[in-house]
């Protein structure tokens, strides 16, 4: 058998685009997807909680979404995909007791109140440079 | 990026941040991890870390033998690893048999050496379909195959995923790993397409 260099060279040479990835838009629509993907992967490979621990949720989100509708076009797949994973994500964090609900939606106010803050003195420079 | 500008998206997005700062407060994780993994699964696996498998596989008997043998250890000493501890199982193509995978409950799929599955693998219509009737999507991916030929759906699960080890095409006796690698797709490592 080769030693594993010379595969990564065969791999490094495989840089033509496969066939069947052609067409493919990009993994995530949107970047919160990308996040919440990274998190459960993240925690899982740190050993936080097994991948058993959070995917039974996902499962079960996707079968309770699937029995009141069916998504038909790839956009609707994709984004209920992720809305199933966000909810599998929180109630794993909530049963591990990494945090509480009430954890999550105080800190959703405090970035709320933040965002608005930030908003607020953007308002009030642009006032200001129209102003000068 | 249809969901950019929809203001529903500040919901999740909000609630994402939210998880993620609590995480990153309790020492749980660390923001550059996750930079690190989105990158990992945005540039560096994919399909071609199956196609290099693959390749190998079609070019080392030695190593073909281990792959169906021991799946996860085969393809773990070629530099690819799975982060969620599950076992790959390697389902060979051959003259009499076709092999298909789908994960009926969600989507799970052999992320290290496919990257993450498509839109469609995710779709209620495929996964629901193709444990029914296999032979009939198969057609729509415009597979058909010889009505003696038995077809195998292999349904994934947290502790098992599949990989199809598709058949050789003829006339490739003097290409390279390299050059059989490029001419290994996706879909074929699924078992929607043939090679």
């Amino acid at each position: 058998m080769n030693p594993p260099d010379d595969h990564h060279a065969a791999i490094a040479q495989v840089t033509a685009s496969i066939p069947g990835m052609q067409g493919e838009g990009p993994l995530f629509q949107a970047p919160w997807q990308t996040r919440i993907f990274s998190l459960i992967v993240a925690m899982v490979q740190n050993r936080t909680f097994p991948w058993a621990a959070f995917q039974g949720r996902l499962a079960d989100m996707i079968t309770a979404m699937e029995q009141k509708e069916l998504a038909q076009s790839a956009d609707t797949v994709e984004s209920r995909y992720f809305d199933c994973w966000l909810e599998a994500a929180e109630d794993t964090l909530i049963d591990q007791g990494l945090l509480t609900e009430q954890d999550v939606n105080n800190k959703i106010k405090s970035l709320g109140r933040l965002i608005a803050q930030t908003r607020h003195e953007q308002t009030v420079r642009h006032k200001n440079l129209a102003a000068d | 990026m249809p969901h950019d500008h929809d203001p529903l998206e500040e919901g999740p997005a909000l609630r994402v941040r939210a998880l993620e700062e609590l995480m990153v407060a309790k020492g749980l994780v660390k923001s550059e991890t996750l930079d690190s993994i989105v990158e990992y699964y945005e540039r560096e696996t994919g399909p071609r870390n199956g196609a290099a498998v693959v390749a190998r596989a079609w070019t080392d008997p030695d190593y073909k033998d281990w792959l169906l043998r021991d799946g996860s250890a085969a393809i773990n000493a070629m530099g690819f690893s799975g982060f969620q501890g599950e076992h790959i199982r390697v389902v060979e193509n051959t003259e009499t048999v076709h092999n298909v995978i789908v994960c009926t409950l969600c989507s799970c799929y052999p992320w290290p050496v496919l990257g993450l599955p498509p839109t469609w693998y995710k779709s209620p219509a495929y996964r629901s379909r193709v444990v029914r009737e296999p032979r009939a999507v198969l057609a729509e991916f415009g597979v058909s195959l010889p009505d003696e030929m038995q077809i195998k759906v292999w349904d994934s699960t947290a502790e098992i995923r599949y990989l199809v080890l598709p058949r050789r095409p003829e006339g490739t006796e003097g290409l390279s790993a390299a050059e059989l690698a490029d001419l290994v797709t996706r879909n074929g490592m699924i078992g929607t397409a043939l090679i």
